[in-house]
């Protein structure tokens, strides 16, 4: 082998092997940061206002149907926390989760605000394990996708917050932060919200 | 050529004679079964074999030197041809060892980037989540207690029968 000959052969393999240098340029460019997701946590929101007053008075006959097995589950789940045993209280809840909520349009935030309540109380009620925390992940995170809408409600901050818990019982850092920054916004919105309200209270006066 | 017709050998002393021709030459010895053949020929075969045997004793009487020059000659460009398709054969593998070479230090480099440099980055990031993360636990559970979000016992029970009431509220 003459020195000649590698240094051509150098130079010939180079140039045949550029596009393999952007190709494995590239992969490392996607690999190390996704230019679809922004970077650090997502703590992308959407809110909508609701009215609960106004929500609950258009509530129909199976809408407080609904009603009344949500509100007799987590009475039996009150109950079974009561006796210590949590892991009944987590099955009636889960139950209530199962069950099929109406889908009349006119109640659908109220039914959203429900079932994040439901869903929270069954992520605080896990035990603080890595598993428990898995369990609540897979209730909440469908509900709490930042492509979704949420309630302006406590009961959105009250979700993202408990998510944001189970997120740092499995060192999902970017889950955890994401949810507690969406869940600060939530309240800062709520806090805002509320002064709004009380002010054109007292301008009324 | 009578005097050579009278001295004529017999098939067995010409079969052996060429034998032995042949066995000088380097040529394999006549097996049983030719040499038998050899001396079971009629003399008309034989009279042409022996034309065939004279004309090969000529060309042996030729000066030896014609035969290796032209030998000589055709092994040289035998050789030449040799040479030059080693030559070829070296430079083309110097050119596909170096195309190799290129081709593994790219590979290195991309292997690299891929297990050190990616990771490490990665690293950082999550360092920064989990900072992320720790500073906004405090602030996001001091603002869910500011609200008043009651979640004790029977807590969320009532909230839902107040919207059963049509008294709902938020913080419950």
């Amino acid at each position: 082998m003459n020195a000649g000959g590698v240094w051509a052969g150098l130079r010939a393999g180079l140039r045949r092997a550029q596009g393999w240098t952007l190709g494995a340029l590239a992969l490392c460019f996607v690999a190390g940061c996704d230019p679809v997701k922004a970077p650090g946590p997502d703590a992308r929101v959407e809110l909508y206002a609701v009215d609960r007053d106004a929500l609950s008075s258009s509530a129909d006959a199976a809408s407080s149907s609904w009603l009344e097995a949500v509100a007799n589950a987590h009475e039996r789940a009150d109950a079974a926390v009561g006796r210590g045993d949590t892991a009944a209280a987590l099955v009636e809840l889960e139950g209530a989760l199962a069950r099929s909520a109406p889908t009349d349009d006119a109640v659908a935030p109220l039914v959203q605000i429900v079932r994040l309540d439901l869903a929270a109380r069954f992520g605080e009620l896990q035990p603080s394990t890595p598993d428990g925390a898995s369990e609540t992940i897979a209730r909440l995170r469908p509900m709490l996708n930042p492509e979704r809408a949420l309630p302006l409600d406590s009961a959105s901050a009250r979700a993202l917050v408990v998510m944001g818990d189970a997120a740092s019982l499995v060192d999902d850092h970017a889950l955890a932060a994401g949810s507690y920054a969406r869940a600060v916004k939530v309240m800062s919105k709520l806090r805002a919200a509320e002064a709004e309200r009380v002010l054109g209270e007292e301008a009324a006066r | 050529m009578s005097d050579s017709n009278a001295n004529m050998p017999t098939p067995t002393q010409e079969a052996e004679r060429i034998a032995a021709e042949l066995a000088a030459l380097g040529e394999p010895e006549l097996e049983v079964g030719e040499l038998e053949a050899l001396e079971g020929r009629d003399s008309a075969q034989a009279e042409s074999e022996d034309a065939a045997f004279v004309a090969m004793l000529h060309r042996f009487s030729e000066p030896v030197a014609e035969a290796v020059e032209l030998d000589e000659l055709a092994q040289q460009r035998a050789w030449a041809k040799v040479q030059a398709a080693g030559k070829a054969k070296r430079g083309g593998s110097s050119r596909g060892s170096g195309a190799w070479i290129a081709g593994v230090i790219l590979l290195a480099a991309a292997a690299v980037a891929l297990l050190v440099i990616v990771p490490a980055q990665s690293s950082v990031d999550g360092q920064a989540d989990a900072d992320a993360a720790v500073a906004l636990r405090t602030q996001a559970h001091a603002g869910l207690e500011a609200l008043g979000v009651e979640t004790g016992p029977g807590a969320d029970a009532a909230r839902v029968r107040n919207l059963l009431s049509r008294e709902g509220g938020q913080g419950g």
